[in-house]
């Protein structure tokens, strides 16, 4: 059709605006992200995973930050002894309950990818392109962080029914106040927008599309060292801490620290013995599937880190919570030493419980989103012939083979730590290898059911990607 | 004359209100290379999927009759079919659609081994393939390090790679700019009519229709124009 042929009534052409000479980047994204704000709206998949991890992470956060605060209204005798343990507790919650909210705002700034390269296509810079980003992944934790504030207020009577001290702690005893609140929320989307920035620096925006960096960022062997030399540190001073000090709250503090220490060290050294396995796996894969696995591991271990690494943590916690087990289940004739007993029981198995839902929500969510974004690919595997079944085994094994080496990689340093303290008789005693073998199962079962749940995504976009072939 | 490789009689399929295809008869001969065109919303990728078994039709039946194979292909079982595209059919998309995680000569092998073949042999059958489409040296490369001439090449390798008797390819060119579409559609007519495989290829480029043996245009759901067999011209391959 010619431009004469067209049927248009002639108003002149606009006459040419004059452009500022210069406008600032952050300007420049606050206006688009407010003209953007209708489509982000509509657009469930950009923010319904991130808000609900957000909301998780956001709700478990908080509760347990209303347990502590009721464990330090608690005075004397019951104060000393809950205050340190609820420490414990909220130290070994600290990473995986970051890990997720980091999950999730790498969701949150990863979905957006044709919006980001036509954005620059037109011609904006890349420092607004990620203002950009970081403004929508702020408002996305916000919105997170607030419907996890109501979840919070749901789960009060809930966790309000646990019984420690000799009674329940009741709804209000979780109650943290409007200001710890308001904290919270701004905790959780700062967080929120520092793991968005990280993962930003790992994406090229160009005019011709969002990526991933080609090149894996290498994990350097220095990250064993440093991890290795953490953790035997670790080990010295809780060997050695009445050596070191005398004082009870000093020595809690040491412990605390040794405690946290060797997770961190985990976390650091986990990714690089992931992709040191998973070559050695690639190099001996028969089946497709195997090679498929290890590829996908060897492609970014350190995000199958971040969605088994929370498992990190129970079998670390595992093994700590077998001895504490074997110490708790002997006979008393003193209640206050049988209660004190039976909440150490209850508040290791809580702090487990809270563990494996975030594990559990960290793989759910990664897993379903990591579908969603591969949807073109897993649709046109399935043209080819690939089978559903195949893709969905590969994509579990890329997860379930890790598993192992991640407990083994915490249950040992965990072994070294507990045995100075404990002793091999309780150290191996039949109750304390029971419940760590228990809560590994359980663990271990979580993340599996995990996977199961994502199949059903993984078969519907196939399924719904060959009905819209057309 | 051979007995067609693909026979479709009658295909019909609707999408709610919308009639894709409306009564297709289609006869493909070995060796041929078919350019199917048509506007937008015309039928040609709803046909070419039916013809390959990833869409069933509404009615009408497809017939595929290779070296090793003779089967209705509407009639088989999802698994069946499975290993219909897997192993006698060949796929080249636009988008070439190869996993990002895995090398060249891995994406290539891949087919084999999921038809059994070990992996050793797979990857040296594959690396054959590389070679033949001008690609040796790019084994254990990544995607991201390749051009999108070279991926695409790569994706006709895969195609390839269980020796297929038809392969459909939906706009292999699309996403190509002129010299390097040329380039790659030449790779794709040395790679299978060339060696007197069959092709249906789905386009909207005359000029890369105009390189197959025969044009078939749809309209509405129908074939409205059919030409008759001329060679295909398949020079400029790797």
């Amino acid at each position: 059709m010619s431009v004469s042929s067209l049927n248009v009534t002639s108003v002149g052409a606009p006459t040419d605006l004059r452009l500022p000479p210069t406008a600032s980047s952050w300007t420049a994204a606050v206006r688009i992200a407010r003209v953007l704000a209708d489509r982000t709206i509509a657009d469930r998949s950009a923010w319904g995973l991130p808000v609900t991890a957000l909301a998780i992470v956001s709700a478990l956060t908080l509760s347990v930050a209303g347990g502590v605060r009721w464990f330090h209204t608690l005075e004397g005798e019951a104060g000393a002894f809950y205050q340190p343990m609820s420490m414990i507790a909220l130290v070994l919650l600290v990473i995986p309950l970051a890990t997720l909210a980091g999950a999730a705002a790498r969701l949150a700034a990863s979905r957006r990818d044709t919006r980001l390269s036509s954005l620059r296509l037109l011609g904006a810079s890349t420092t607004t392109v990620r203002a950009l980003t970081l403004i929508e992944t702020g408002a996305i934790a916000l919105v997170g962080a607030i419907v996890g504030v109501f979840g919070y207020l749901a789960l009060m009577p809930v966790f309000g029914l646990l019984h420690f001290n000799g009674g329940p702690i009741g709804p209000a005893g979780l109650w943290l106040g409007p200001g710890p609140l308001v904290l919270g929320v701004l905790g959780i989307v700062v967080l929120a927008l520092a793991s968005s920035a990280i993962g930003l620096r790992q994406v090229e925006i160009s005019p011709l599309g969002v990526r991933t960096r080609q090149r894996p960022p290498r994990l350097h062997w220095l990250r064993i060292a440093i991890g290795g030399v953490t953790i035997v540190a670790s080990v010295l001073v809780m060997e050695n801490l009445s050596v070191i000090t005398e004082d009870v709250a000093t020595m809690v503090v040491y412990m605390l620290v040794a405690l946290a220490v060797p997770m961190l060290a985990i976390n650091l050294i986990g990714p690089w013995v992931l992709a040191m396995l998973a070559r050695v796996d690639a190099a001996r894969a028969k089946t497709p599937v195997a090679l498929l696995a290890a590829r996908t591991v060897l492609d970014n271990p350190k995000a199958v880190w971040r969605q088994v690494g929370g498992l990190a943590l129970i079998s670390f916690v595992a093994v700590i919570v077998g001895v504490a087990f074997s110490y708790t289940t002997g006979p008393t004739s003193n209640p206050q030493e049988a209660f004190m007993a039976a909440d150490t029981r209850t508040g290791a198995l809580l702090t487990l419980a809270i563990a494996f839902v975030t594990v559990a929500c960290s793989v759910g969510i990664t897993q379903a989103a990591a579908i969603l974004d591969r949807r073109a690919l897993h649709v046109g595997l399935d043209m080819l012939g690939m089978p559903v079944s195949a893709i969905d085994a590969a994509r579990r094994r890329a997860i379930m083979r890790p598993l192992v080496a991640v407990v083994v990689m915490s249950a040992g340093p965990a072994l070294m730590l507990v045995l100075p303290l404990a002793g091999a008789t309780q150290t191996f005693d039949p109750v304390s290898l029971g419940t760590t073998l228990a809560v590994l199962a359980v663990g271990v079962g979580t993340v599996a059911s995990s996977l199961l749940v994502t199949r059903r995504t993984l078969r519907g976009v196939v399924a719904e990607g060959v009905a819209r072939a057309e | 004359m051979d007995s067609p490789v693909l026979s479709a009689t009658q295909l019909t399929k609707t999408y709610g209100t919308t009639v894709a295809l409306a009564g297709v008869d289609l006869t493909v001969r070995p060796g041929e290379a078919v350019a199917v065109m048509g506007p937008s919303g015309s039928g040609k990728t709803t046909l070419l999927h039916c013809l390959s078994g990833i869409l069933r039709p509404d009615h009408g039946e497809v017939v595929a009759r290779t070296d090793r194979v003779h089967v209705r292909v509407t009639d088989l079982k999802d698994a069946d079919l499975a290993r219909l595209r897997r192993e006698e059919f060949g796929f080249v998309f636009q988008q070439g659609l190869l996993l990002p995680e895995l090398t060249a000569v891995e994406n290539v092998a891949l087919p084999l081994m999921l038809s059994g073949v070990d992996r050793r042999t797979a990857e040296n059958h594959a690396a054959g393939w590389l070679g033949h489409l001008g690609l040796a040296g790019t084994e254990g490369r990544r995607l991201g390090q390749m051009s999108g001439g070279q991926v695409q090449r790569i994706a006709i390798a895969r195609s390839q790679v269980t020796g297929p008797a038809v392969t459909f390819a939906d706009e292999p060119t699309g996403a190509l700019d002129q010299a390097t579409s040329s380039e790659v559609l030449g790779a794709l007519l040395h790679a299978t009519v060339g060696r007197g495989r069959t092709l249906v290829m789905v386009t909207h480029d005359e000029a890369v229709a105009a390189r197959c043996s025969r044009i078939v245009r749809l309209r509405d759901g129908q074939v409205v124009h059919d030409t008759a067999w001329q060679p295909a011209v398949h020079g400029g391959a790797a």
